[in-house]
């Protein structure tokens, strides 16, 4: 199954070999096996440009909308759904600019509503159901939601 | 002399083993015309359910399976892990798939053991450390099973899996041999199956060259069993070749 391409397009599978962790390193979409580089989706090789010194970066991009999942540091919008005096709820809804398909269950708690005096923020005068707010993911939570907050400047 | 209990028989006697009904040809030649080595014409499509993530539907002759990927979504309570996304399973027989017993509509037994081995076969071939705290959730569905119905689940399970665009090691191919008296042949069909004395299903992982699964039934010696994994190699090969034009298409 090994191809070699030179600055070629191909439409390529999971497991499909690409290149040697020679010529190649493996970027997102690829990874990297037995000093090869291997593809992990079904979609379309987009070498990189070769800067000089380094390696050409193989990416792996399928033409559906790639699956996404809120990360840690990803800016989101979320839509409030219900409002308590120690946090907020929210549904995800988009992640960056891309919308989600199925939402993901959010909460902002109450330190993470602002960044100034934080001991005397009332939930219901910042949040309202039903406002949509953009907010930061800061760490995956408990089980049953992400952690967000809207204490940045840019937020 | 207690009454209440009942006493088992004084002797023992080994158990009668099932004698295979031989095949009907006596050249060797298998009733449905097929060769010992030569598997049944496979069909495969991606996308045929619009609202799943992906999907994919195998078609082997007269084996029907078609496989429906939601996710990766959040988790509930019970099935999360923070380190890395769960997989689940839910196999079912179609209630007019098997030949002469209706199957009900809550999944038995066998179909919730089936539904462990695809996770298993499976498991190993996502990278499920990319989506913590997700599931992703299989529904395979065997609308007519004429032999060889896990197998094909496990190949329409894979497919269905790459086309939702979920990152993957590689693709799994999954096929089965059995033995019937002395003869090993590749992809039964039920009545085949129902005959065998003993059978393989191997599951692999064609591009890397790693098995994934492999699962044993019956009595089989081990040259059988050796020629039979071979057998069954050679077939996931094939069938690999098939899933990827399935794809790129």
């Amino acid at each position: 199954h090994h191809t070699s391409f030179d600055m070629e397009v191909v439409c390529v599978i999971p497991g499909q070999r690409l290149g040697s962790t020679t010529e190649y390193e493996a970027g997102p979409g690829t990874y990297v096996h037995n000093n090869f580089v291997y593809s992990s989706l079904v979609g379309f090789t987009h070498p990189g440009k070769p800067q000089p010194g380094q390696k050409t970066v193989l990416t792996v991009t399928k033409d559906t909308e790639p699956t996404i999942i809120p990360e840690i540091g990803s800016v989101t919008i979320c839509k409030v759904t219900k409002v308590n005096p120690r946090f907020a709820s929210v549904n995800i809804l988009c992640v960056g600019t891309k919308p989600l398909r199925e939402t993901f269950q959010g909460i902002i708690r109450v330190q993470d509503v602002r960044a100034t005096e934080i001991d005397k923020v009332e939930i219901y005068k910042s949040f309202r159901p039903g406002d949509i707010l953009r907010t930061e993911v800061i760490s995956l939570g408990d089980a049953r939601s992400y952690y967000l907050t809207t204490s940045k400047n840019e937020l | 002399m207690d009454k209440y209990r009942a006493s088992g028989p004084e002797g023992t006697v080994r158990p009668i083993m099932k004698v295979p009904r031989p095949l009907p040809s006596s050249e060797g030649a298998r009733p449905s015309g097929r060769g010992m080595d030569q598997f049944r014409h496979m069909f495969l499509k991606t996308g045929v359910i619009t609202q799943a993530s992906g999907s994919a539907y195998v078609e082997m002759e007269r084996t029907k399976v078609i496989c429906g990927v939601y996710g990766p979504r959040l988790a509930a309570q019970k099935h999360q892990s923070f380190e890395k996304a769960v997989l689940t399973c839910d196999y079912k027989y179609a209630t007019f798939a098997r030949k002469g017993k209706r199957a009900g509509y809550i999944p038995d037994q066998n179909e919730k053991d089936v539904s462990m081995t695809l996770v298993q076969a499976l498991e190993s071939s996502i990278f499920l450390d990319k989506f913590p705290k997700n599931v992703i959730e299989l529904y395979v569905l065997v609308m007519q099973d004429d032999g060889g119905a896990v197998g094909a689940a496990i190949t329409c399970a894979s497919l269905a899996l790459a086309s939702a665009g979920i990152e993957m090691v590689d693709l799994v191919s999954a096929c089965s041999a059995s033995q019937i008296g002395k003869q090993i042949i590749v992809d039964p069909d039920v009545d085949e199956e129902r005959n065998q004395t003993g059978g393989v299903t191997v599951a692999r992982m064609s591009s890397l060259g790693q098995v994934t699964h492999v699962m044993q039934t019956g009595m089989m010696d081990l040259r059988a069993t050796s020629q039979a994994l071979e057998l069954c190699v050679d077939g996931c090969d094939k069938i690999y070749h098939l899933m990827r034009k399935a794809l790129i298409e």
